[in-house]
């Protein structure tokens, strides 16, 4: 097939790329950055143009562009998006439905939610690897630090979302988050908000003035559930910092203990890699709003043969097991008794990563992934 | 209208509106002018654009990029490929993720960021060199540019 990708930057565009390539497909790469993915006037016609220049079968993209759904909608072309976002922004339910889409999400909760409101084009796919890029690398896994953390912080509007509401509406949200705190493997925001108590918050925001302000209970839950990943990266990272060596490499303002490494981000392509290889302990704490999935980070973790130490996560148990190809813990004291566990048997922590990768390495492949998204086009 | 000019220091604020307004007519005469450019952003290559330059001899920054986009330009122009060092994290060409048309004019048949025009290269970005000798070898040497015209025509 001939494949129009459209890229907007994405980590995995080169492996899905190659993918594509290596089934025979010959792929053309369009690249654009939106200000704005809901409303662009140069891109809707720039596009379109380019639509017209050859004879495609169809678009590709990793992640969702409601523009690009719209323009292949128009031109009858089938569009094929496969996300590493999640949750994918609420606006775009509005583009869902269209007969020419077929969305793959890694987050089968994800994908059930939206299968149960009627998006029969919303489909399940975990996310991929490619192992043999990593291998090229030649890692030496040659171990300088006890514990590393590669990603983002997270700041919430939560507090922001929270200051008009009644006090009744922040006890009952502090008590969900503290018992969506303890709970892994299972989300439980959204179907415990009310919307008698969205009405009431966003009532709160005419209060003051903020009239254009509207809240969803989905835009709530995503505020908690970003406030949870703060916390609780932000707790293990401190407080394993106690006691051994640790790191974070983050492009965020990190506000942590003095005793805690800040480093700015890496390069996805190989710093990334060569920090993990490097770190006896890679900290995945997955962002909460992720209700099942595996992310993008702990396949990338997985398949550079370091060990991956996450929280449970319903998909990383149907095809990792704990304590073999991985560590996961299911609340903040586990994962401390773990890792003080694991960092003082270094030998198991190195056959667990050995292991780990062979299982990323067969079941996460790229080139069985794309070829099973295109076999229904 | 703001135009943000990136130059090794070597052009003049005069030369470079003298290349902006040769570029606004050749553009207009283009066949398909306006969805390729962009009616509206066609329109404000004029008098009345404020020009901000950087010089990235000077400024080596990391961050370098991100000063630009802080600049929210209405056009990025830049002479030589100068900018074109500066990276993504994913090792991509950082003007990828300036969302404004690009105006990358190049007069010199040697460009130190030249191999940089391997990396995917966002539609937003026009390339107009001085001659067609440096056009044609740009064509056949780096198929991945987007739009390219040279600004000399017979």
């Amino acid at each position: 097939m001939r494949i129009l990708f459209f890229d907007m930057g994405s980590f995995t565009y080169r492996d899905v790329k190659d993918a594509m390539e290596s089934l025979g497909h010959e792929v053309h790469t369009i690249y654009y950055h939106f200000a704005d993915r809901y409303k662009d006037d140069y891109f809707d016609d720039r596009f379109s143009y380019e639509l017209e220049k050859k004879a495609y079968d169809l678009v590709f993209s990793v992640n969702f562009f409601p523009l690009v759904a719209k323009a292949c909608k128009e031109k009858g072309l089938p569009y094929v998006s496969w996300s590493y976002d999640s949750p994918l922004d609420e606006r775009m339910q509005n583009y869902f439905s269209y007969d020419t889409n077929h969305i793959f999400l890694f987050d089968r909760q994800e994908v059930a939610d939206y299968n149960l409101k009627g998006y029969s084009r919303v489909c399940h796919m975990s996310l991929a690897v490619n192992v043999e890029r990593i291998d090229r690398l030649g890692l030496s896994h040659r171990i300088k630090r006890d514990v590393s953390f590669v990603g983002k912080l997270y700041s919430s509007d939560l507090p922001t979302l929270m200051y008009p509401a009644e006090d009744y509406i922040k006890g009952y949200i502090d008590a969900l988050l503290h018992v969506q705190l303890g709970l892994y493997g299972c989300n439980i925001l959204e179907s415990s908000i009310s919307d008698d108590m969205v009405d009431m918050l966003n009532e709160s925001y005419r209060k003051i003035g903020q009239d254009r302000v509207r809240l969803s209970k989905r835009g709530l839950a995503f505020a908690i559930s970003t406030q949870i990943t703060h916390f609780e990266r932000k707790v293990l990272l401190d407080e394993l910092a106690e006691e051994y060596d640790v790191h974070i490499y983050t492009a965020d303002k990190a506000e942590l203990t003095d005793k805690v490494s800040i480093h700015g981000p890496v390069k996805y392509y190989d710093e990334m890699y060569e920090v993990f290889a490097s770190s006896r302990l890679n900290l995945c704490p997955t962002l909460r709003s992720i209700a099942s999935g595996i992310p993008l980070r702990a396949l990338d973790v997985l398949g550079s043969g370091s060990l991956l130490f996450s929280n449970y996560q319903p998909e990383l148990a149907e095809y990792f097991t704990d304590g073999k190809d991985l560590i996961t813990y299911e609340s903040i004291d586990d994962a401390i008794a773990k890792a003080e566990y694991y960092l003082s048997h270094p030998e198991e922590c190195e056959s667990i990563a050995l292991s780990g990768r062979e299982a990323a390495r067969s079941a996460f492949g790229y080139r069985d992934k794309v070829e099973k998204m295109l076999a229904g086009i | 209208m703001k135009i943000v000019a990136v130059t090794y220091g070597t052009e003049t604020r005069e030369e470079i509106e003298k290349d902006l307004e040769r570029i606004s007519g050749l553009i207009s005469g283009l066949e398909d002018s306006g969805r390729l450019f962009g009616k509206d952003t066609l329109d404000c290559i004029g008098d009345n654009s404020d020009i901000v330059m950087l010089d990235t001899s000077k400024d080596k920054r990391p961050y370098f990029s991100r000063d630009i986009r802080n600049e929210h330009p209405d056009i990025l122009v830049s002479y030589d490929l100068a900018g074109f060092e500066l990276t993504t994290l994913t090792d991509g060409l950082a003007y990828n993720l300036i969302d404004c048309r690009q105006i990358h004019l190049i007069k010199s048949d040697k460009l130190s960021n030249e191999k940089r025009l391997n990396e995917v290269m966002s539609i937003n970005m026009f390339f107009f060199t001085k001659d067609r000798v440096i056009e044609d070898y740009l064509k056949e040497n780096y198929p991945k540019i987007p739009f390219i015209d040279s600004i000399e025509k017979e």
